[in-house]
């Protein structure tokens, strides 16, 4: 009779690819076409980890190259925590690895960085405060790239066939992703000249307006942007600040 | 084992179900957290279970814990279900007698031990140290299982009565696992009810399934079928009132259609008992 540790060894190799469903069941004395169940449902959890943090970047990938994907993905990256989600997070590295003229591209692999982006603000532990000064929002990731992102998901997101896929630009552009502190929802922004001084201004702890004599930036621009800054959720206002917590 | 106050009857707390619970007029007698959704998250997540906490009395359900696993316990996940307890005001916890990873992978699905002597050791050692770690009742899920290994030493009932009174901890009875179990392997599902220690019965699953060629999967995403609710009958016969949780996970219905459910299942028991238990309050 196996023992209860080969048991789990040879269950192991079948759900991890490295004995067939077949020779597995004979090993272990089960039925191969329940045994096959399993094997699928073990896949299917890994695949629709995917499927809910890439909806985008997948939907971009030609199907064959989706399952071509899907299933070099399972062998390379075995889920290591109880977190399914967290089984995904290798994802857009992998496909950075990958990338090249044919798809999965470079745009893949960053369309890719910012869906996972948005996944972890979404779920980030960080008890967004209530500050007594305006404060940057502490689940802000900036993502660099050479594709257009934000917009080619803002196109994506708004349904229909995929967007066309963009041009690389002549020089990096920088996305804003951070959880609203009110909403709570995962956003995303292009930054902006705006944004940037708003969050230079807050990560430092800066005088907006003396910043903005120093640049030679008109004041009230350098309000507004400021303004805009809390508007969006790039930054926390205190709690007596009409344009947030409302 | 310790006990446990009867909560009613109750559904899963699942996200797309988040703001009709919340709104519902319809009854909740208490809302199921899944564990392993919640664990670590921040945000709109965590506000959640606060909430949940302020409106029903809460319970946790997981499906990592892995009790029968090769590899140690994760005593660091263990800590985050008791903070997550601790922030959900759950009443207990409970997860399923099988494993779901081994050898530093996870699986993410519920994978059956062989119903053995030596699997009831393993299960047993580890419930006593979740039990020490947690300090809130805990109890083991009888799982639907697709594969029976040929050198099974125990039945169904046998195993599970072995583990739970090795460990003296609670069972969380799937009653529709039970019946899920009966159509993919034969037997008798009143017989295995009737097996089981029914004094440590601290909740019941009750939940749909699908039919896929020769085989019945434990889907959690059908309404319950009448033979499922006459199972939960004879269960409620012979252990009293137990808080009764209706899983559905796929293809979710609107709201209102999962606590329709949750009124059928309410009304078989305020048949078998005669008169409806008040719930414990919030």
């Amino acid at each position: 009779m196996p023992r209860l540790a080969e048991v789990q060894s040879v269950m192991h190799q079948v759900l991890r690819d490295a004995v067939p469903v077949a020779e597995g069941a004979a090993r272990l004395g089960v039925d191969p076409a329940r045994l096959a169940i399993y094997h699928r449902f073990v896949h299917r959890h890994v695949q629709h980890a995917l499927e809910a943090n890439f909806p985008a970047t997948l939907a971009a990938l030609p199907p064959e190259t989706r399952a071509a994907l899907h299933a070099a993905y399972f062998a390379a990256h075995p889920p290591g925590t109880w977190s399914l989600d967290a089984a995904a997070a290798a994802f857009p590295a992998f496909l950075d690895a990958r990338a090249g003229a044919e798809p999965p591209t470079p745009l893949h692999a960053a369309l890719a960085h910012l869906e996972w982006a948005l996944s972890e603000v979404y779920h980030d532990p960080a008890v967004l405060p209530v500050p007594e000064t305006l404060t940057l929002n502490p689940t802000l990731t900036v993502l660099e790239s050479v594709y257009p992102v934000a917009a080619y998901l803002v196109a994506a997101q708004a349904g229909g066939p995929p967007p066309q896929v963009p041009a690389a630009l002549p020089a990096p552009t920088l996305t804003l992703v951070f959880r609203h502190p009110v909403r709570e929802t995962a956003c995303f922004f292009a930054a902006t000249d705006a944004l940037l001084f708003a969050l230079k201004v807050a990560h430092d702890a800066l005088d907006p307006l003396q910043v903005a004599a120093e640049l030679g930036v008109d004041p009230n621009a350098a309000l507004e942007a400021m303004r805009a800054g809390v508007a969006c959720g790039l930054l926390l206002a205190p709690a007596a600040t009409p344009t947030q917590r409302t | 084992m310790r006990p446990v106050p009867y909560l009613g009857h109750g559904v899963g707390l699942r996200r797309p179900h988040w703001e009709a619970l919340f709104a519902t007029p319809q009854r909740v007698d208490f809302v199921e957290l899944l564990v392993d959704n919640a664990l670590g998250r921040g945000g709109r997540t965590r506000g959640v279970v606060e909430r949940a906490r302020d409106t029903w009395p809460t319970v946790l359900h997981g499906v990592a814990l892995s009790i029968g696993g090769p590899d140690p316990l994760d005593l660091d996940y263990l800590d985050r279900v008791a903070e997550l307890a601790h922030a959900a005001g759950a009443r207990w916890y409970t997860d399923h007698l099988c494993w779901s990873s081994g050898f530093g992978v996870e699986y993410h699905d519920l994978i059956p031990l062989p119903a053995t002597r030596e699997a009831v050791e393993r299960v047993v050692e580890r419930v006593r140290t979740v039990q020490a770690r947690l300090h809130l009742p805990f109890g083991l899920e009888n799982p639907s299982v697709y594969v029976r290994y040929a050198d099974d030493e125990l039945s169904e009932a046998e195993f599970l009565r072995a583990v739970l009174e090795g460990a003296d901890c609670g069972l969380l009875l799937d009653v529709n696992n039970v019946y899920v179990n009966s159509l993919n392997h034969g037997g008798d599902p009143r017989e295995v009810i009737a097996a089981l220690p029914l004094d440590r019965v601290m909740q019941i699953h009750l939940a749909g399934h699908e039919r896929v060629g020769d085989v019945v999967i434990d889907t959690h995403g059908a309404p319950m079928v009448d033979p499922v609710l006459d199972l939960y009958a004879y269960t409620l016969a012979r252990t009293g009132p137990v808080s009764t949780l209706i899983e559905w996970d796929n293809d979710l219905p609107p709201a209102e259609v999962l606590l329709a459910e949750s009124d059928r299942a309410r009304a078989v028991a305020a048949a078998v008992l005669g008169e409806r238990p008040v719930p414990c309050p919030a």
